[in-house]
């Protein structure tokens, strides 16, 4: 493909790229494939004259080849919305036997980029790891937040089938589950208006695919992106907090990556399995997203062990507090009846651990609960139907 | 064709490679690796099932419909992922056992029509002259030494990548990925990764042999090279043009694949997390620190070679 490519851009005058094209090389960016032939992509960073300018993306299966048909449109128009925060989409065309879509290369690094090369740095520079990774965060996430888009389907047939079904189930929830979801609603009435309308979700919102040079930022790979009424919060962001935390705490090791793709009939605990659970419900099995989650669920497992690290420390220092209360200030969460203590000096470890894992479970089943796709499909339909009133006194 | 079983290179018990293929007839094949390899060899269960490994068949010039030798395909990730290409695939491998759970593999993955199975020594196949559009040997040039009758390892090395050249047709293109014997990671005193023993590949040869007659007690016959001697190496055999790729981390299980520009390794010098994230701290400095100054691709600690007939 490398071959075909170069020849590609040597016989095609593409628009902004530089002219004359002397020299071009490539670099082969091989993405991770969660171990299935189908899956992944290869990604080429490709070096004009000496400068890269153009990222080439296809899928290892031409079978995938309309995915990204998908993505060139979306890349079009979120550049033609703003065309400093994206990439500039080239073309789509057919090489060999594969789509490969072509865009402009985005100057800077990617906040991955730096992250891990500040792991080697000393502890010192943990605070402005931590810094780096959730102001580019916020900042990247407001950003792209602004993206709204109407629903550019001509018909709502679909949509009113789907609300349908769901004032069906929603009749069969019980009274607790009706509570839920009417809080969430109530949050989502009380915080953001745009809900009513689709927009175009990231849904891969990973320090990887946001990049900084100087002092802007952009935001590439639309791999997964779509339209959806999901607004302030992504499937992916949610599990990596999520399965973040109980990696962090120990509760789930780096082999769930294996257990998310079904290998392990028994997963090891019960932490592991509603971590499966969760991931399967929210990502409806998708390995490919699965597998992104748990590398932004990894990234955030490091910041927070340093964080906890220097945490502990705070609590040699007598600034005691535990670290259930830690967490619980992390997600904004309120902290009372948290009454586990971790202190290096008990001498009653084994009890404290215990209760330690019983009010986890509490927070974990908490979360749980919370974070069900389906009621939180309910709630963000239910939220879309009362905007759509006229359509529902026409059913 | 059978095959002596001294001579074929094993990285599985027989107890484990056997409880393997009988469960795999019935179970999905990565369910079984999972449970079988991974807790007593974590390389090689990514080995076995990480398809990235195959990623470098992008830089050969082939197509769908190609017929593509894979020489010493072990547990085909290669095999199978040029299959899924639509590419036809001879998987050529000396152990019976490996072809069989390569044969189940395939089944599973729905791709069998497309692969023949031959069991054969890399220096005698049977196949006819001129007759693959590709060829790929990954991982496989280093150990033919190794399980040869032959004394003299380069010889027998020879002799292996001529059989290459045979089969090849007249515009026919090989795939060579193997390791460095200059590379970085063997600089800065990594164990051999045939041998166990640091160093020993930037030793003479006759060096070499000693040190490992000590250790080892038998000669070091799993010779790698480094560039300038894999260029004269596959010179010597009849290609008329190598392009060399270095591949970051490593060839087996590679993140990056780049050709030799300095603009390229300056880019990754700021750039090489994904590709270095679990190397440990003095090869991820040093390597930082040879891109920077565009000289990594002296040391990098494999290549892989795209040679043409």
């Amino acid at each position: 493909m490398i071959n075909l490519i170069k020849q590609f851009i040597l016989n095609n005058s593409l628009p902004f790229l530089p002219s004359p094209i002397r020299r071009v090389s490539i670099l082969q960016l091989t993405a991770s494939s969660w171990r299935n032939f189908d899956y992944g992509r290869l990604v080429y960073l490709i070096f004009i004259n000496g400068q890269p300018k153009v990222v080439a993306k296809l899928y290892r299966a031409s079978k995938y080849n309309d995915a990204l048909t998908q993505e060139f449109e979306v890349l079009k128009y979120v550049h033609s919305q703003s065309v400093d925060l994206y990439p500039r989409p080239l073309t789509l065309v057919k090489i060999g036997e594969y789509n490969v879509l072509l865009e402009t290369f985005i100057e800077g690094h990617s906040i991955f980029a730096e992250l891990t090369n500040l792991r080697y740095l000393p502890t010192t520079s943990i605070k402005h790891l931590s810094l780096v990774f959730r102001n580019h965060f916020n900042i990247a996430y407001s950003i792209f937040s602004k993206q709204n888009i109407q629903n550019q389907k001509g018909s709502n047939k679909g949509e009113i089938m789907e609300i349908k079904n769901l004032i069906k189930e929603y009749a069969r929830c019980s009274n607790a589950k009706k509570q839920f979801i009417q809080k969430i609603e109530a949050t989502i009435n009380s915080t953001d208006p745009r809900v009513s309308s689709k927009r175009i979700v990231h849904f891969n919102l990973a320090p990887v695919n946001i990049f900084k040079a100087d002092d802007s930022y952009k935001l590439t790979d639309f791999e997964c992106s779509q339209n959806s009424y999901l607004w302030h919060i992504e499937p992916a962001m949610f599990t990596f907090h999520y399965i973040g935390n109980l990696v962090e705490l120990g509760f789930v090791d780096n082999t769930v990556l294996e257990t998310m793709n079904s290998f392990r009939s028994n997963p090891k605990n019960i932490f592991e399995k509603e971590a499966l659970d969760f991931c399967k419900k929210c990502f409806n099995n998708n390995p490919l997203f699965m597998q992104k989650a748990f590398i932004l669920a990894l990234i955030k497992s490091y910041i927070l062990q340093k964080k906890v690290r220097s945490f502990m420390a705070d609590i040699e220092e007598k600034n005691f507090t535990n670290i259930i209360e830690f967490w619980l200030k992390e997600k904004n969460l309120p902290t009372q009846n948290t009454s586990v203590r971790i202190s290096a000096k008990s001498e009653d470890v084994e009890e404290d651990a215990k209760r330690l894992k019983k009010r986890i479970a509490q927070l974990h089943n908490q979360l749980s609960s919370i974070t069900s796709s389906r009621g939180w499909k309910i709630a963000t339909t239910l939220h879309a139907i009362r905007m759509k009133l006229p359509i529902l006194n026409n059913l | 064709m059978t095959t002596k079983d001294n001579l074929i290179y094993k990285d599985l018990p027989d107890e484990t490679m056997n409880k393997i293929l009988d469960r795999v007839k019935n179970e999905p094949w990565r369910k079984v690796v999972f449970e079988e390899v991974f807790p007593i060899n974590e390389f090689l269960y990514h080995i076995m099932t990480d398809t990235s490994r195959a990623d470098g068949q992008y830089l050969l010039p082939i197509k769908k419909g190609s017929l593509v030798a894979d020489i010493g395909a072990g547990y085909g990730t290669f095999a199978i992922s040029l299959a899924k290409r639509g590419m036809k695939v001879l998987a050529i491998d000396p152990s019976p056992k490996r072809l069989e759970f390569l044969k189940e593999c395939a089944i599973q993955e729905g791709v069998l029509k497309y692969i023949t199975l031959i069991s054969a020594h890399a220096q005698r196949l049977p196949l006819k002259d001129k007759k693959c559009d590709a060829v790929i040997m990954n991982g496989v040039l280093e150990w033919v030494g190794e399980f040869s009758n032959d004394e003299n390892v380069l010889s027998s090395q020879k002799k292996a990548l001529k059989e290459v050249y045979r089969i090849l047709s007249n515009n026919g293109v090989f795939y060579l990925g193997i390791e460095n014997r200059e590379g970085l990671k063997y600089l800065l005193g990594a164990p051999e990764d045939h041998s166990g023993i640091p160093y020993v590949s930037l030793l003479s040869r006759t060096d070499a042999d000693i040190v490992s007659e000590n250790i080892n007690k038998k000669p070091y016959k799993t010779h790698t090279y480094n560039k300038k001697e894999y260029l004269e190496l596959l010179k010597s055999v009849g290609f008329k043009k190598t392009e060399f790729y270095s591949a970051l981390p490593d060839y087996k299980l590679p993140k990056v694949f780049f050709e030799d520009d300095l603009e390229i390794e300056k880019y990754l010098s700021t750039n090489l997390s994904l590709a270095l994230a679990k190397t440990k701290k003095p090869e991820w400095f040093t390597t930082k620190n040879l891109l920077e100054k565009g000289l990594y691709h002296k040391f990098s600690n494999s290549f892989v070679m795209i040679s043409y007939k």
